[in-house]
């Protein structure tokens, strides 16, 4: 592994003050991407209190030194010192950059340690690329594979459809699907999400057993059959669910969707547990072993009335992958909550900055 | 000597006052170097005002702002339009094809107003408002609406408790008393997710590059 | 300046679908300049006015979508700007008149004093630093005061004109027009004392 420091700063006096918190990058020798700028301009390293807050405000500068197209990214953001155990990532994904093409990485990232860390340096590592023809480059660590090849999926899915719509109906009938979609967004109201570790018990409420509603998507490979678990508050504990591998592929990898009405009434997507088998065709296993616990989310803590599964994408064993088509997201149960495609929301703000003739013009390069 | 009240004065300066008025505050400004200076205060102080009204509120940003407008108001005149649309009878009643494009307008318009109407029900509800959302949403109803609901402070767990926070502006991980966050800015369509063996992710478009750009926290599991 | 108007098109001349047409494209970019030539004025016109940034992004984009779904009402292009202006400030009155709830036909009284922003000292600091002295200037007019200022002083409107604006009788716009220019005067005084 080839280390790099680099010092992207103009003033001298400057450059003592941030030299303590640049990131160390590290990219292997036989990187796709090479990193051929970074700027930390507004970084700061500020006492407050107790702690140190080191605030890193990156430009960093990529080239695609391969001889593909490079459809996305994940970078890996760590502190040993700060937090040993936890890490952090940037994803691009929707790229289109050419062999040879440079495009940006914007990384805004803070720091809190106490004065008595001894402090250390961010350092910035890369866990996968994705390629135009799917294959991927990368350590892994971080199932980016699994993700970026998600996100590329959908994306094709999501601009053949708006393609379709396009020559079905004309560019009227695109703009509609495209305000429905920003709706649909704005409806879907920011949360606010406090996760705590699985391990400790922090509630102690009642347990009272509850049966999964399930969600079937016609087109899925696997569906869930049954499945059930002891609900005390925000926890689903010893769940139990089964799935029922319909296809003719062994399947690798699963990730099931979970939208919980709590005891409000309020219904949202609540979050995605994944799970690694090896499901043969025409098989059925049960996929969850732990309590699963729910986020909480700004004003106050959960209460789970209720819970439906849905299986979200899944991973065959020849590495190939599946995701809802969009007849199978049209369920309004899943329409109301679940969040578009990345490419679904980078063509909607497209629309919404530039027009309709710009929305045009980037569906034909495809 | 008398001096004109200030009032007069200072309509004499911007050319309000009546022709009486006008006349006897001229002749006192003739004597009076006082009210001569008084007079061509008032004056640049409306040439100040003229200057300086073309200057932008230190506080915006403007080419954001603009961006966010535009794209706002394109989005209100379009579904204006398919409202228009949906409210205009249909000329076409032979082909088939152009009733069942006609009613799948009606449809959408009409889902459009419904869905336009239930979003500050929804933020009011969750008592999460939204600030870009709303100003989406008064382009989409053209009519100014008031905010609803206030933020709540949630509920603080412990804090050795919370491992993971996602917000409006940050994705961060605790661990051993310090933290690692991610910033996002503030952005339209921001998205969090949650993957429930532990870690937390932001979604945005970076208004800049137009890039989808991910943020994920991920804690290590004891 | 005089701008075109985007031609308006309806969803039923739209004809066939295939791709995007000409007709429509070239309708879509006036539509864009107009937005982009005007966006900015109109803004600043109605920020004065309202004295908030968000408030004024929202009147903002509610004029000019206003504008452009009844350009049909405009007889004379070249005075296109003109009524745009009166679309602006008002969208903006009405909105004072609904959310302020300010009756711009009374007076106020010029012996109070300029008003302070109730904040507190850690919030002045920064307010001062940040804010121009014509924003602190206008922050201390009433909403009424203020808007006479602008639509005068800035607009260039008549007092007749502003009244008509207003609703009000032109003997009330000059008692608005002439405290705002007396306070705004004792508060350029009082900066160059300080």
């Amino acid at each position: 592994m080839r280390s790099s420091r680099l010092l992207a700063l103009v003033a001298a006096g400057a450059a003592s003050i941030y030299a303590a918190i640049l990131p160390k990058i590290d990219l292997p020798k036989d990187s796709p991407v090479a990193v051929i700028g970074a700027d930390y301009g507004d970084s700061t390293e500020t006492a407050r209190g107790g702690a140190v807050v080191v605030d890193l405000h990156a430009s960093l500068s990529l080239r695609n030194s391969s001889g593909r197209h490079i459809r996305g990214i994940t970078l890996l953001v760590r502190s040993q010192e700060v937090t040993p155990g936890s890490k952090g990532s940037v994803t691009l994904t929707s790229l289109d950059v050419a062999p040879g093409e440079a495009f940006p990485v914007r990384m805004d990232i803070r720091l809190l340690r106490p004065v008595t860390s001894l402090g250390g340096p961010l350092e910035l590592g890369l866990d996968g690329v994705l390629f135009d023809d799917l294959s991927f480059y990368g350590p892994d660590n971080l199932q980016s594979r699994h993700t970026l090849t998600v996100y590329e999926i959908e994306a094709r899915r999501d601009r053949r459809y708006y393609k379709a719509l396009l020559a079905e109906g004309g560019p009227a009938r695109l703009r509609q699907e495209v305000l429905a979609s920003l709706s649909r967004q704005v409806d879907r109201p920011d949360m606010e999400v406090q996760m705590t570790r699985a391990s400790r018990a922090t509630n102690l409420e009642p347990e009272r057993p509850v049966q999964f509603a399930l969600l079937h998507l016609p087109d899925s490979p696997v569906e869930p059959t049954e499945g059930m678990a002891k609900i005390a508050g925000n926890e689903a504990r010893t769940p139990r669910l089964e799935v029922h591998n319909k296809s003719d592929r062994a399947v690798r990898y699963l990730e099931i969707g979970w939208l919980v009405k709590d005891g409000r009434g309020r219904q949202f997507m609540a979050g995605t547990v994944p799970a690694t088998l090896n499901l043969p065709p025409g098989e059925k296993a049960q996929v969850l072993k732990e309590t699963l616990k729910f986020p909480q989310l700004g004003g106050g803590p959960l209460s789970i009335d209720s819970m439906t599964a849905f299986v979200s994408n899944v991973e065959f064993s020849d590495g190939k992958m599946w995701v809802p088509s969009r007849a199978d997201l049209g369920d309004p149960r899943l329409q109301s909550v679940l969040a578009p495609s990345p490419e679904e929301q980078r063509l909607v703000q497209l629309y919404r900055k530039k027009g309709l003739t710009a929305l045009v013009d980037e569906l034909k390069k495809f | 000597m008398k001096h004109p009240p200030q009032d007069q004065l200072a309509l004499f300066a911007g050319g309000e006052a009546g022709w009486f008025e006008s006349w006897s505050v001229r002749r006192h400004l003739v004597a009076c170097p006082i009210c001569r200076k008084r007079a061509a205060d008032f004056s640049q102080d409306r040439q100040t005002v003229r200057n300086l009204s073309v200057e932008l509120p230190p506080e915006v940003e403007w080419n954001r702002l603009a961006d966010e407008m535009a794209g706002n108001i394109r989005v209100g005149l379009a579904a204006g339009e398919a409202i228009a649309a949906f409210d205009r009878p249909s000329d076409d009643r032979t082909s088939g094809v152009a009733g069942a494009r006609t009613s799948w307008l009606r449809w959408n318009a009409g889902w459009a107003i419904a869905a336009a109407s239930a979003v500050f029900a929804a933020a009011f509800w969750l008592n999460l408002p939204n600030p870009q959302a709303e100003h989406l949403l008064t382009a989409l109803r053209a009519i100014r609406v008031d905010r609803a609901g206030k933020l709540v402070q949630p509920a603080a767990p412990a804090a050795d408790e919370v491992v993971v926070e996602a917000s409006g502006s940050s994705i961060q991980v605790r661990e051993n008393g310090g933290s690692l966050a991610l910033l996002h800015p503030r952005s339209d369509g921001l998205t969090i997710s949650v993957n429930m063996q532990g870690s937390a992710g932001a979604r945005y478009i970076d208004s800049d590059t137009g890039q989808v750009t991910i943020n994920r926290v991920y804690y290590a599991q004891q | 300046m005089a701008t075109a108007f985007p031609a308006q098109r309806t969803m039923s001349d739209r004809g066939a679908p295939s791709q995007l047409d000409a007709g429509f494209q070239a309708s879509q970019e006036l539509q864009s300049r107009f937005i982009s030539d005007n966006l900015r004025r109109v803004f600043l016109l109605i920020y004065r006015i309202v004295d908030n940034v968000a408030d004024a992004q929202d009147l903002t984009q509610e004029a000019l979508i206003k504008a452009l779904q009844h350009q049909d009402q405009l007889k004379d292009p070249e005075k296109a700007a003109h009524w745009l202006s009166r679309i602006a400030t008002n969208t903006a009155i009405d909105f004072l008149r609904r959310n302020g709830k300010v009756n711009f036909c009374e007076i106020d009284g010029l012996i109070e004093p300029l008003r302070e922003p109730s904040a507190t000292p850690e919030e002045q600091v920064l307010h001062n630093e940040h804010r121009g002295y014509l924003e602190e200037g206008l922050a201390g007019l009433t909403e009424r005061e203020r808007t006479a200022l602008v639509l005068r002083d800035v607009e260039g409107l008549s007092a007749e004109e502003v009244a008509k604006q207003l609703n009000c009788s032109k003997a009330t716009v000059r008692s608005h027009i002439a405290n705002a220019r007396i306070k705004f005067r004792r508060y350029m005084e009082r900066k160059a004392r300080a």
